[in-house]
């Protein structure tokens, strides 16, 4: 799930640090984000009745997932559609191809879809000579400049109008005007010819509907509604976990899905189709394929401390709301899926904590995430829980390790306790500057390199104690009398 | 044991159980949102849709829609020509009739070529696109529209203007009734809920109308007669 080879966490982070614009246009997308949702959700009544209801379904769902998933295989192919199951992004990527080669198209054109990005399609397809396209406007920005998304919403949101208009311009072949319309305008005319002359499509989906075999994708610019309707061959990928039992629980999705995304009532184009095209149909794909992905899904279903994370529906509505997403943007955390559910699901995917370590780190557990779920998962608890299982099956660095083991051996002893304060608050002058601890020996200089810390108390309170506490008794017996 | 059941007993396997072979139905409730009269309705879907970033209007007669339509775009739109409208197979007969009374020539979309590498060019240069809508929800301000063989979806999708019209009858309050009404019939390959024009925000939060869908919508609310 890396998006090159080479991924150091510090030197993500302190490039993230240095990036101004980054760090603005993160800040500025996710409060207009957040504060959309606040304002919308208020709008519903009783936001809390709505979150548990969400939570309710999701959780009916994943603990009835090989139910659903029989009778949506059952309803898609009653429908005359085709239905991939796949274990791996391996085998996804593998079925993706056959079904291209079947056909000999030369050209894809593809709505959003994170499925795609997780099992890193594109590259496959490019090398076996076939023309990607993304069609979402931020898609299609980080695609020419080849780059992975930093938000799974608003996937371009670290590019500014000048880096998109520059871009654009080796494509138009002329210089362009970096404002807003021009570079809309721009897009739309470049797409449009994609749209008429594609034979495939590739999209994401939102929900899959099992009691029909209907497949939901919900956008704003109305590129989902092309790829599903011009094409004669339709691929649809889904995670196996995105489903709903029927139109009725669908409805309360796509309220809390919008409103929690984008802080709209509904997206412009909430796209329910139901494919093939039927007999007598004008437009619409006649060949639908349905690739269902579990990548240790399955997995994570059996691992009851983290069961409750199948139940996101990828609104990013945790990443808006997170201290540390909001300072370094998505790429520092060199993950496919970014913000505290991607800390949370992307060691489970991959089954790798040596690899994705550092993830659970990239956040300060103050439970703004799982306060903004609308799911009511509890991201915080799932985060501390990454950590915990961390230490136990001894990923943790050796450093660490002894650091704990030591502060254990000393700092459980009153006595040892007591003398090594006593002796930091006697030597902590070298450290110091100007009455605050400036430079600190490594592990501490991590902190005191862009920090200070406040010295030890000198007399310590042990030393004093025995003096306040005479004090105390003098002062109560003068209060009795 | 097939590829498929394989996969479904491993998620059984780790639910520690077998696959059941019924479920029952998931009960959920939360605040509904309704008003009282299909008056306040109709008034309220034209408030919100056009807080969307439609155009509404409610019309009893066709003559009363007409005047509606040349108030939007003029005794004569400076964008129509013989080849630049394209309507649904199926239409509201007052939409039938304001095109004749408006004189403006329309092609039905079967009318088009069959063969896609013709017809897509053709429509691509379609300033407007009508339609007829089986249910306004009032709560979003969306239209929703099933397809057909007689009401193609690419009608109210490629060309830059999209008019549609719907009966106050079938004026709903939320997405949740919209849904029961649509799950107890037979379910077409496509269900649109369109709410307003295209529009994104992709570039640095920057509010956009019109990137691949229509750039301006229409709505005639059609009040009973």
């Amino acid at each position: 799930m890396s998006l090159s080879n080479h991924y150091d966490v510090n030197e993500a982070l302190d490039k993230a640090l240095k990036d101004d614009f980054l760090r603005m246009a993160t800040r500025r997308a996710t409060d207009r984000l957040r504060n959309g949702r606040i304002n919308i959700t208020n709008e519903l009544g009783n936001w809390e009745e709505w979150r548990e209801a969400g939570e309710k379904i999701r959780n009916h769902v994943v603990e009835n997932l090989d139910y659903y998933l029989n009778q949506l295989i059952e309803n898609v192919e009653k429908n005359g559609g085709h239905v991939h199951l796949a274990k791996t992004p391996e085998d996804a990527v593998k079925i993706t191809q056959e079904i291209f080669k079947k056909h000999g198209y030369k050209l894809v054109v593809k709505s959003k879809s994170m499925i795609t990005e997780e099992i890193h399609l594109n590259p496959v397809l490019e090398e076996d000579g076939i023309e990607v396209v993304e069609s979402d406007l931020a898609e299609y920005i980080i695609q020419i400049a080849k780059e992975p998304p930093s938000h799974i919403i608003v996937p371009a949101m670290h590019k500014n109008r000048d880096q998109i208009a520059e871009l654009f311009e080796p494509i138009a072949g002329h210089p362009l005007e970096s404002d807003t319309p021009t570079l809309t305008k721009f897009a739309r005319e470049q797409m449009r010819e994609k749209f008429l002359s594609t034979k495939i499509g590739i999209t994401g989906c939102n929900f899959a509907v099992a009691d029909t075999g209907t497949v939901t994708m919900v956008t704003n610019e109305g590129n989902g509604r092309m790829v599903s309707t011009l094409p004669d061959v339709q691929i649809t990928m889904m995670g196996m976990e995105r489903i709903v039992p029927s139109f009725k629980e669908l409805s309360v999705m796509l309220n809390l899905l919008a409103r929690s995304a984008t802080g709209q009532r509904l997206s412009v184009y909430t796209t329910m189709t139901t494919p093939p095209k039927r007999d007598g149909d004008i437009d619409g794909p006649k060949e639908w394929h349905l690739v269902i992905l579990d990548h240790n899904r399955t997995e994570i279903l059996g691992d009851e401390d983290f069961r409750s994370s199948l139940r996101c529906i990828r609104c990013g509505a945790c990443f808006n709301v997170c201290p540390v997403y909001r300072q370094v943007g998505g790429h520092a955390y060199g993950s496919v899926y970014s913000g505290p559910i991607g800390i949370v699901i992307t060691p489970l995917l991959e089954q790798d904590y040596k690899r994705w370590g550092h993830l659970p780190y990239f956040s300060s557990l103050c439970a703004s995430c799982s306060e903004a779920c609308p799911v009511r998962i509890p991201l915080h608890d799932l985060i501390v829980k990454h950590r915990d299982r961390m230490v136990v099956k001894g990923y943790t660095s050796g450093l660490e390790k002894k650091i704990f083991k030591y502060y254990g051996h000393y700092f459980s002893n009153p006595k040892t306790l007591r003398s090594f304060i006593k002796l930091g608050s006697k030597f902590q002058f070298l450290l110091m500057k100007n009455g605050r601890i400036t430079k600190g020996p490594a592990p501490l200089s991590n902190w005191t390199n862009s920090k200070t810390l406040p010295p030890i108390a000198s007399p310590i309170f042990n030393d004093i104690w025995p003096n306040l506490q005479k004090e105390l008794q003098e002062n109560k017996g003068g209060e009795k009398e | 044991m097939t590829q498929r059941e394989e996969f479904i007993s491993r998620i059984a396997q780790k639910l520690g159980r077998p696959t059941p072979t019924s479920v029952e139905p998931v009960e959920v409730s939360f605040p509904l949102f309704r008003l009282n009269s299909q008056e306040e309705r109709v008034e309220e879907f034209l408030k919100m849709y056009e807080i969307m970033g439609g155009n509404g209007a409610k019309a009893r007669t066709t003559e009363e829609a007409v005047s509606v339509l040349k108030n939007w775009f003029g005794e004569k739109p400076d964008w129509l020509n013989n080849q630049s409208i394209v309507t649904w197979d199926e239409l509201p007969t007052m939409a039938r009739a304001c095109l004749e009374e408006l004189k403006w020539t329309a092609y039905t979309y079967s009318e088009l070529p069959s063969n896609p590498e013709e017809r897509n060019p053709i429509m691509d240069k379609m300033e407007l696109g009508i339609t007829g809508a089986d249910y306004a929800i009032v709560q979003s301000g969306s239209l929703i529209l099933k397809s057909s063989p007689k009401r193609g979806r690419a009608v109210s999708l490629i060309p830059t203007r999209h008019l549609t019209f719907v009966a106050a009858s079938t004026i709903l309050d939320s997405l949740d009734q919209a849904m029961e009404k649509l799950a107890s019939s037979d379910v077409p390959a496509a269900i649109e809920i369109i709410s307003g024009p295209s529009r994104t925000s992709d570039i640095e939060m920057d509010l956009s109308i019109g990137v691949h869908g229509p750039v301006e919508v229409y709505t005639i609310v059609m009040l009973d007669q």
